[in-house]
């Protein structure tokens, strides 16, 4: 079969409403930006392909809602998902306190091989910081996921966050794929090189 | 088809909108629709189909996970009885609180207003929080009472975002429903909170019809007061119209002119503030529609300005004045015709109407019609809308009174006009006017003049009576109280046919011309004539000049276009301002000034040549008839006296009677031959006589004519044409400067 792309990939992006979710996902697949948080348009779904080591890659990025009383229903969206990219604001204390929140919802409904990486949006605004780098640095550590600060607005880091997302899904499918032939020239299958998760343990319908 | 590269198109797109906002849509979509069975449709729809990655991925995958979403939504809600009993109750009390909203109902106070805090949030379906429902249905007692009680509830900045979907802010609908004092309210609590900036923008604000707060500002003078100078005076609406253009189109209201002062004074301070002058063309609405027209009252305030083009037509061809005229603002009508700027007779491109065929009222004719009077050869009468009244031509004629007021208009019927016209030709046979020729024209008038093309030729009639008239009361050949009525000229006329009847004719009292009179005469008129056909070549020449550089001059504007487009395209547009220099040669001929002094010019060369022609048939017929007759007067005499030599001597009787038979036949043959030479004689010096009281009488005429068309002249051409197109030059230049 002639496929477009080498590799499909399904990312979320999560985090606590208003902290940027939107405007990353705007920049990385548009390159654009709006000030305007309440007349975001076109940014709950986005498709865009990248180029990784020689493959190609076509990245899903899906946005969530942040609200909390939508908080808890939001699992179906976890469903397949490769990579997940929870999403603070440097500037709001309350949103960072949420990520170990989101953490517990992931562990709840994604598979347990899922990705993560932690994005500290809106660090332009330097002098309404109240997240500083170290601690979230040490916090990300703390759970074995990246850590990169983001600013939608002047494009800092935006397409790191997302390029640095897939080269670990790439290489996480890449070691699983391996694992999968070895095995599979025991039993002489075939190879899937579409990227999809074969195990399927979580996300169950509420 | 796999569903992984399914894409929404691009136009597509740009309708989508974030996922919170997605979420909470489709909730309410899903929830109005009162679907049955959403677990069995979501269930069917996950399983579909047999490849699990179109759940997964993709746009069906994102769309069945947030109709997932949706459904797991209503389930969690549902499972806590508690929402439910909860949902009920915020229900109720909405309800509650919003009958006692309801503009229905009379009170103005919410007792227990503490028990509806947590549903001060509610906004219904056109966006209105509780705060613009108070404010529309003039609840004002209700919200001050929230505004005070629940201030962190309701902080500045809330205020400032409360919107309804249309986009109208709370001053907006405080403004839109008349709730004046809460509009006062608001405006106090951001003077007092908000900083300049904010204020800016707040007031600033558009609605869907792109109209801000001050767009509807109509006799609100306290609320224009209080946030006049945070006014975006430049700011217009969806028909692009400016507050300041809003305001001035607001005529019922009854403080209406102090309105219009306020605002004009507030925007001119408004435009100070930021660094420039007021700017006439920032008004301009998208129907061409100026402040100059729309302004009901008291436009000097607007005459003042720079950059006014008083003419200015808008997207129907209506002038200020036309508008003015149609819907009679007599005092506009005062002042514009006031303004030396003023084009009285601009026509409509597409009716070809001028001000005169909106006029319906008399005293709007008037009027116009002392501007008409100002603007004519002298000064002094002027005529104008020619009209059918039950198949007869009527005219108005606005003149120079003596009565009370300063003119005085009336209606006249054309054909009294003519019956006055021959009555002046009859006293006045050598006039220089060409009386004639409106003699004719006003014969050939009829109904169908009316039409598109018929009426320029109507029009240039009407000048020409104008000028014509303006010249008789010049030389007071007319009384200056003529035209008071109809009546006055029929009985004007009467007494000048009584008089003419009682006059003795030239020709009952025929004078003998000796030759030497007849080369003062002769020499006289040579001189006259040769001056007149001088002049009447310099006109000639005045007038095909003047049809040149008006010509020249159009040429010359659509040259300057050309080059300034040109430059700007070529090279940039410091290029192309370099023309703009050009533009004061450009209006050294403006279109008005030349458009008078031709006029003027054709018609001075009309009465040149019409004089001209009168003198041409005394000097260069009469004249040289009477000679002719004179020399054969002469002849006669000479052969008379030759064949003749002893007329004088008595006969003798001696010579009779000695050749009495011979005799007696030839004296009969020289009788006869004396008689026939007597006869000629006589019949000569009476054909003599009546040429030399014809040339005698016509050369008394003629030189009065001359008088009077010498001092015509020299006003017409010194006084009113030149001084005027030099002073209108002049003006123009001016401007351009």
């Amino acid at each position: 079969m002639n496929s477009e792309y080498d590799y499909l990939f399904k990312l979320l992006l999560i985090g606590n409403s208003g902290v940027g979710k939107s405007c990353l996902l705007l920049r990385f697949s548009d390159d654009t930006y709006t000030n305007d948080y309440i007349s975001t348009i076109g940014v709950d779904f986005k498709i865009k392909t990248v180029e990784l080591d020689g493959k190609t890659v076509k990245l899903q990025i899906w946005d969530t809602a942040g609200q909390e009383r939508f908080r808890t229903i939001t699992s179906s969206y976890y469903r397949g998902s490769h990579g997940i990219i929870i999403v603070y604001d440097v500037t709001d204390q309350e949103s960072f306190n949420g990520v170990k929140m989101w953490l517990q919802e992931i562990d709840r409904y994604a598979t347990s091989t899922v990705l993560k990486l932690l994005v500290g949006n809106k660090c332009d605004l330097k002098d309404k910081r109240v997240v500083e780098y170290d601690v979230a640095k040490e916090f990300a550590d703390a759970n074995k996921m990246p850590f990169l600060e983001t600013s939608a607005l002047d494009s800092t880091n935006v397409e790191d966050a997302f390029l640095t997302m897939a080269r670990q899904i790439k290489e996480s499918m890449s070691q699983q794929n391996l694992n999968e032939t070895t095995q599979k020239k025991e039993d002489k299958g075939n190879v899937n090189l579409k990227g999809q998760s074969l195990t399927n343990t979580g996300g169950g319908c509420c | 088809m796999d569903s992984h590269q399914l894409e929404l198109p691009d136009g597509l797109n740009n309708m989508t909108m974030d996922a919170d906002t997605l979420i909470s849509l489709f909730v309410l979509v899903v929830c109005r629709s009162e679907q049955k069975h959403l677990k069995s449709h979501l269930y069917y729809l996950q399983n579909f189909s047999n490849n699990s990655s179109s759940t997964k991925f993709g746009i069906l995958g994102y769309a069945v996970s947030t109709l997932e979403a949706v459904v797991c939504y209503f389930e969690d809600f549902n499972k806590n009885t508690g929402n439910v009993a909860k949902a009920n109750t915020l229900c109720e009390k909405t309800k509650n609180l919003l009958d006692k909203l309801s503009c229905e109902n009379p009170t103005n106070e919410v007792e227990d207003l503490a028990t509806y805090k947590d549903i001060l949030t509610y906004r219904n379906e056109q966006g209105q929080s509780i705060l613009s429902i108070c404010i529309t249905n003039h609840k004002n007692y209700i919200l001050l009472d929230i505004l005070s009680e629940y201030e962190n509830d309701f902080p500045v900045e809330d205020l400032l975002e409360d919107e309804t979907i249309d986009g109208s802010t709370l001053l907006i609908e405080s403004i839109k429903a008349g709730n004046l004092e809460a509009a006062k309210v608001l405006i106090k609590i951001m003077l007092f909170n908000c900083t300049e900036e904010e204020l800016v923008s707040y007031i600033n604000k558009t609605d869907k019809y792109a109209r801000t707060v001050a767009h509807y500002l109509t006799h609100e003078m306290d609320i224009l007061k209080s946030i006049g100078n945070y006014i975006d005076w430049k700011r217009k609406n969806s028909s692009g119209q400016t507050p300041l253009f809003s305001i001035f189109r607001s005529y019922d209201q009854p403080n209406y002119e102090e309105m219009v002062k306020t605002a004009f004074d507030i925007a001119n301070t408004w435009y100070r503030k930021h660094n420039s002058l007021f700017d006439y063309l920032d008004h301009t609405d998208n129907k061409g529609n100026s402040l100059l027209h729309v302004l009901k009252t008291n436009i000097p305030i607007l005459l003042q300005l720079t950059k006014l083009d008083i003419n200015e037509e808008n997207y129907k061809g209506l002038t200020p004045l036309m508008v003015y005229v149609k819907y009679k603002r007599l005092s506009n009508i005062d002042a514009i015709t006031k303004d030396r700027r003023l084009i009285l007779e601009k026509v409509q491109n597409s009716t070809f109407f001028t001000c005169f065929d909106y006029a319906k009222d008399h005293s709007v004719l008037s009027k116009i019609g002392e501007r008409g009077v100002k603007d004519s050869l002298f000064g002094l009468i002027y005529f104008h809308s020619l009209r059918y009244h039950n198949l007869n031509a009527t005219t108005n004629i606005t003149s120079v009174s003596n009565a009370e007021k300063p003119f005085a208009t009336t209606v006249i019927n054309m054909k009294t006009i003519q019956g006055l016209l021959r009555s002046i030709l009859k006293d006045n046979p050598f006039t220089f006017l060409p009386l004639n020729t409106y003699i004719d024209e006003i014969s050939h008038l009829n109904r169908s003049d009316l039409t598109i093309i018929g009426k320029t030729d109507v029009t240039s009639l009407l000048h020409q009576l104008t000028n014509c008239f303006n010249v008789l009361l010049f030389l007071k050949k007319i009384p200056e109280n003529l035209f008071t009525d109809e009546a006055s000229i029929l009985y004007w006329m009467r007494i000048n046919t009584s008089k003419r009847n009682q006059k003795p004719s030239g020709k009952e009292n025929p004078k003998t011309m000796e030759p030497e009179e007849i080369n003062m005469i002769q020499s006289f008129l040579r001189f006259n004539f040769d001056e007149i056909s001088s002049f009447k070549a310099s006109l000639n020449i005045l007038r095909k000049v003047l049809i040149f550089i008006n010509l020249k001059s159009d040429d010359f504007e659509d040259a300057y276009k050309g080059l300034n487009e040109m430059g700007r395209k070529l090279i940039n547009s410091e290029a192309s301002s370099a023309f703009k220099g050009i533009i004061t040669n450009h209006n050294m001929f403006s279109e008005l000034s030349l458009a008078a002094l031709l006029e003027n010019v054709r018609f001075l060369e009309q009465c040149t040549i019409q004089l001209s022609s009168f003198v041409q048939i005394i000097l260069f017929e009469k004249i040289p008839n009477w000679w002719k007759h004179y020399g054969e007067f002469l002849a006669l005499h000479k052969s008379y006296r030759k064949a003749f030599p002893n007329m004088v001597k008595p006969k003798s009787a001696s010579d009779t009677s000695s050749r009495a038979p011979l005799g007696g036949f030839i004296e009969t043959k020289r009788e006869q031959s004396e008689q026939r030479l007597a006869v000629q004689i006589k019949a000569s010096s009476k054909m003599l006589k009546e040429l030399g009281s014809e040339i005698f009488v016509a050369h008394e005429r003629l030189a009065e004519e001359l008088s009077n068309y010498m001092e015509f002249r020299k006003a017409c051409l010194d006084q009113r044409s030149l001084v005027a197109f030099a002073t209108t030059n002049i003006s123009v230049l001016q401007e351009c400067v």
